[in-house]
């Protein structure tokens, strides 16, 4: 398909691009889309195992729930001795790809590929003009970045801030034509029809990448091998010391961005992509399929589909601050939508569990259900065993302590225990090595965050039953003082 | 610091240790009271009557004790494994081997060669007190163990600023906690040891800018350790009802203390003489080698030389206030922190030379500056120093005076033992638990129906180890101890087995609930046969029938 410049393209071209952001990966790879959530058989085996559970709960109550326990345990004991493995690989120094500021800028500027980035923005007025900052700062050649501002093209009052702020000298600003799914991958894909980069990447309008992370980038791709389709850089908060939540969530990053990935990258395991500064070779994109417009986490589907066709993805040592919710509602619709999309897309990965296993191997699909599948479920589930332990702290009835025979219960308490102390161990170390000395508290207090957590997750696996692709908007610009925010209701898909 | 020669100074220490161990324990039946407890309390874990995690009990922390598991659930099949204590043997012999392996590499990471290191960890293994130690099943092997691998990570640290030996170190404090509770001194000591070495990294000026990390690395070094302390008080708590029960119970140390006439008896400044002769003797070149590192690390800027001090001197100095206040025995083996303390200051006067191998290096880390290597002469006359200081150790340990649980060593080998009371007292000591042993060989060959014999573990632990059939005892850790105790034969005993109700024989539980039990039989049960003891300290048997 030619590519026409960004605001002459025919109707034609439009209805066209539109049609393959939304149908594409349907079309070429029929089961890669979340597009339905749930395909019949794994829908007839949900419903098989709730309605098994249910009769054996009936007819022998106390082993059916022994049995669900001993299983619950087991995954969470799972978790979290893979959690410290990769977490013990990661804090290696030497896990992190990392590029010296004299190997990025060794470039020559006229031997750098041409650059793409898309920034989508959906209802964003008041960020929109950050991006000038943003976009003017990167140290890349002008003539070889091209920056795409996706915008919906009933979206009037973005439009507007965007024409207001000037921010259409320095980016080329793409009208996406309105249509349903709302989301975010729907426009990145509309808007890779514009690409002229080999490397695509995409950042939110609101994020200040670090300056050289372009050419970070292009050192990093020239010096791994051809099957690095993918790099990541380091996600990180300025608004860290705003409030607790937000001190919470800078360490949540810190772990993830820092420790988590590098290790996944050393173990064999897909990466789940963070949703931005994801730098993508444009050819394996295309091949692979590019972003699935259904799926509320884009990024996870992606890092995953990479992995399972034979690409792989790596993590750079280089940071794009962003700005993290500093308001618990507005948290926790952001991580239900995170947990869905999770969920999601462990579901469309294992509709041919087959193939995703010969595809990501034994050890890869392992991992890839602990992290996709575990992390929401056992969040989910943690509320159960909370209430469990403090009705046994505070008169240990007999019913608990028949659930737990003894070679259960010494495995439930260490990983109760254990689990939760080296968590918050893990949190205190990763605040450090990123110096950020002031989370200490934050670090201390998680166990609270993993009650917001999860809430957030029992919400999220609510919304996959009764609405798999609504998109829950999160809402930036809390941290700009004197900023108003509006509770706008998101229409449905 | 290579993989072979980790195993190689491991293999040839354990050797060492294992076998005076079992010649100790096997040759000349020599063993340990408190170490054949610890085995007698994993046995129960595992094959008494009721087998619970819990009865691994909660007076003294559980560390050691839960170490032994592994072997003695052998012993089932192989009832010497307990009778003669070879899972303790076993168990302090690993943890000392892995001591020597810590020791050796402080020298390696201060850029010694193999040769030195070798020798000064041999003067180390070598030394009569560690060498016993390591052979006894007592829990100072795994104490020191785990002491000196967080000084070893902590020397690191003061240079590398590695998050990994912080980590470690912290791990390991809380590890030693799990085996002595004197690693509490030491946890706090080494969290401001932390902190201070922090708030100074960008130098006195700037010393406020560094305060939340310096208060982020006092988290990281003690949170493991408070966390063990936290978890194992809830624990004792939720299950017995005493969160501090070394301190508070009836079987703790207060209660031992007093029953067994007390600890310090002499003044104040007699106290404090004792224990300065005792930390002397056994790091005597502690006398000449302290200050010459003091003065070298003072001329070299050398934060390192703070860390051993810091860690086992606040073990020492806990210890030493203990015993002085009157809250503790006065025995030699709780200033054993004294002889790697001696080893690694020795060490510290050598100047380093390179940087160990780091996993991550920290933001402050610092290169040690190059210095010129030792004289040869020097090094001579420091290995020669260890040596004296060695034999010295070995000298004292032979003193009754000063080493009331060692000095019978000296009598080992002796065929015709003499007749003065020093002699005959070594030799009861040395025949400790003999009686025990003839007393289960006895009730085993009875085949007595299980829970028959009702025995309280304040003196009967070394019956039950010796038994190869523990199941047939009714003891403490069983749940149902305190109804069976009340009314035996509703339940099926046969037997008690009973102790003088004087000194530690007060707080059996059987002489609590029938104080003239042993004298007469309460009135109620029948007297079979009295068994009197050929070991030290060790009470005269009565078994009475129900």
């Amino acid at each position: 398909m030619s590519r026409p410049r960004v605001g002459e393209e025919s109707e034609e071209f439009r209805a066209a691009a539109l049609d393959d952001a939304v149908n594409g990966l349907a079309r070429r790879h029929p089961l890669a889309s979340a597009a339905v959530a749930f395909v019949p058989w794994q829908k007839y085996t949900a419903i098989s195992v709730a309605a098994l559970i249910a009769i054996s709960a009936v007819l022998a109550p106390l082993p059916t729930l022994i049995t669900l326990t001993v299983i619950c345990i087991l995954g969470y004991t799972a978790m979290m001795i893979d959690r410290l493995l990769i977490f013990s690989r990661g804090l290696d120094a030497s896990a992190i790809v990392t590029v010296t500021d004299e190997q990025a800028r060794a470039v020559p500027d006229r031997d750098l590929p041409c650059y793409t980035i898309l920034v989508p923005a959906y209802n964003e007025p008041e960020v929109v003009g950050d991006l000038i900052a943003a976009m003017t700062s990167l140290d890349y050649p002008a003539d070889k970045l091209q920056v795409l501002l996706l915008l919906e093209e009933d979206d009037d009052v973005t439009i507007e801030a965007a024409k207001n702020s000037g921010v259409g000298d320095v980016v080329d600003i793409v009208l996406v034509p309105a249509g349903d799914p709302r989301t975010k991958p729907k426009a990145c894909n509309y808007g890779l029809h514009f690409a002229t980069g080999s490397i695509v990447t995409i950042f939110d309008a609101e994020d200040l990448p670090e300056r050289l992370q372009l050419r970070r980038v292009v050192a990093a791709f020239a010096s791994l091998p051809e099957t690095v389709a993918c790099i990541q850089a380091k996600l990180a908060f300025h608004n860290g010391s705003q409030n607790l939540l937000t001190g919470w969530f800078t360490a949540d990053y810190a772990l993830w961005f820092g420790y988590l990935l590098p290790g996944l990258m050393r173990s064999a395991s897909p990466i789940p992509l963070g949703g931005t500064s994801n730098h993508l070779r444009r050819d394996v994109i295309e091949e692979v399929g590019a972003w699935d417009g259904f799926n509320v986490t884009e990024d996870a589907d992606l890092g995953v589909r990479i992995a399972a066709s034979g690409y792989s993805t790596a993590v750079l040592d280089s940071t794009t601050l962003e700005e993290a919710n500093s308001d618990p509602i507005n948290w926790v619709r952001q991580r239900s939508r995170w947990y869905k999309g999770y969920l999601q897309t462990w579901l469309v990965h294992m509709r041919r569990p087959r193939e995703t296993f010969r595809a990501l191997g034994p050890v890869g699909t392992y991992r890839f259900t602990l992290l996709l599948a575990g992390t929401p479920i056992t969040a989910c589930i943690n509320m159960i065993f909370w209430f469990t332990t403090a009705a046994w702290i505070l008169g240990q009835p007999d019913l608990i302590a028949a659930l737990f025979p003894p070679y259960i219960y010494y495995l439930s308490l260490v990983s109760l225990i254990f689990g939760n102390i080296a968590t918050i161990y893990m949190y205190l170390i990763a605040s450090r090595e990123s110096d950020n000395a002031y989370l200490l508290v934050p670090s201390l207090t998680m166990p609270l965050y993993w009650v917001m957590m999860s809430v957030a997750a029992i919400k999220g696996c609510w919304q996959l039953i009764r609405n798999p692709s609504y998109w829950e908007k999160t809402f930036h610009g809390l941290s700009v003082p004197g900023s108003t925010k509006e509770t706008i209701d998101e229409p449905a898909s | 610091m290579s993989r072979r020669e980790t195993w190689t100074v491991f293999a040839a220490s354990l050797a060492v240790y294992l076998g005076v161990g079992l010649t100790l324990s096997l040759r000349y039946g020599y063993l340990l009271g408190d170490a054949l407890a610890r085995t007698s309390a994993a046995q129960a874990v595992l094959f008494s009557r009721d087998p619970h995690v819990s009865a691994i009990g909660y007076i003294f922390t559980p560390l050691t004790a839960l170490a032994q598991l592994p072997l003695v659930a052998f012993s089932s099949w192989l009832p010497a494994i307990t009778r003669w204590n070879i899972s303790a043997i076993a168990v302090s012999a690993l943890f000392m081997a892995g001591a020597t392996v810590m020791i050796y590499g402080i020298c390696r990471d201060r850029g010694l060669t193999k040769p030195y290191s070798s020798i000064i960890a041999a003067v180390f293994a070598l030394n009569p007190m560690i060498v016993f130690f390591g052979a006894n099943g007592m829990s100072e092997a795994p104490f020191l163990f785990f002491a000196c691998w967080a000084a070893r990570r902590l020397i690191r640290w003061v240079h590398t600023d590695d998050v990994h030996d912080l980590v470690f170190a912290g791990i390991a404090l809380a590890l030693a906690y799990l085996t002595r509770y004197d690693a509490v001194a030491a946890i706090a000591a080494t969290t401001f040891l932390v902190a201070g070495v922090t708030v100074m990294r960008q130098g006195r000026a700037k010393w406020r800018t560094m305060r939340r990390r310096a208060l982020l690395d006092a988290v990281l070094v003690a949170g493991p350790g408070f966390s063990a302390f936290v978890v194992w008080t809830a624990t004792s708590w939720l299950i017995t009802g005493e969160a501090l029960a070394q301190l508070s119970s009836n079987y703790g140390n207060a209660a031992i203390l007093e029953q067994s006439g007390g600890g310090a008896t002499g003044t104040l400044l007699g106290n404090t003489a004792f224990v300065v002769t005792a930390i002397v003797v056994l790091g005597p070149t502690l006398l000449i080698a302290g200050p010459v590192a003091a003065v070298l690390a003072h001329r070299r800027r050398d934060l390192e030389f703070l860390v051993a001090p810091v860690m086992f001197g606040s073990v020492l100095a806990f210890q030493a206030f203990s015993y002085i206040t009157g809250s503790t025995f006065g025995f030699l083996r709780f200033y054993i922190c004294a002889i790697p303390l001696a080893a690694i200051v020795v060490v510290q006067i050598f100047a380093p030379q390179g940087n160990p191998e780091t996993r991550r290096t920290g933001k402050f880390h610092r290169s040690r500056s190059e210095h010129a290597t030792a004289k040869t002469g020097v090094s001579a006359a420091l290995v020669a120093l260890s040596v004296g200081g060695m034999m010295v150790t070995g000298w004292a340990m032979l003193q009754p005076s000063l080493s009331a649980q060692q000095y019978a060593l000296r009598y080992l080998f002796d065929e015709n033992p003499s007749a003065d009371a020093d002699a005959l007292a070594a030799r009861r000591i040395i025949d400790s638990f003999s009686t025990e042993r003839e007393l289960a060989a006895y009730l085993d060959s009875q085949n007595l129906p299980e829970g028959s014999i009702l025995v309280d573990t304040v003196y009967g632990f070394a019956v039950v180890a010796a038994s190869s059939r523990p199941d047939q005892f009714v003891v403490p850790s069983d749940q149902d101890f305190t109804t069976i105790l009340n009314d035996p034969a509703a339940a099926g005993v046969q037997y008690l087995l009973t102790v003088p109700n004087s000194g530690r024989g007060e707080s059996d539980a059987i002489n609590r609930r029938y104080p003239s039990i042993y004298d007469n039989g309460a009135l109620e049960f029948s007297f079979v046969f009295e068994a009197p003891n050929d070991g030290a300290d060790q009470p005269d048997w009565r078994l009475y029938e129900v």
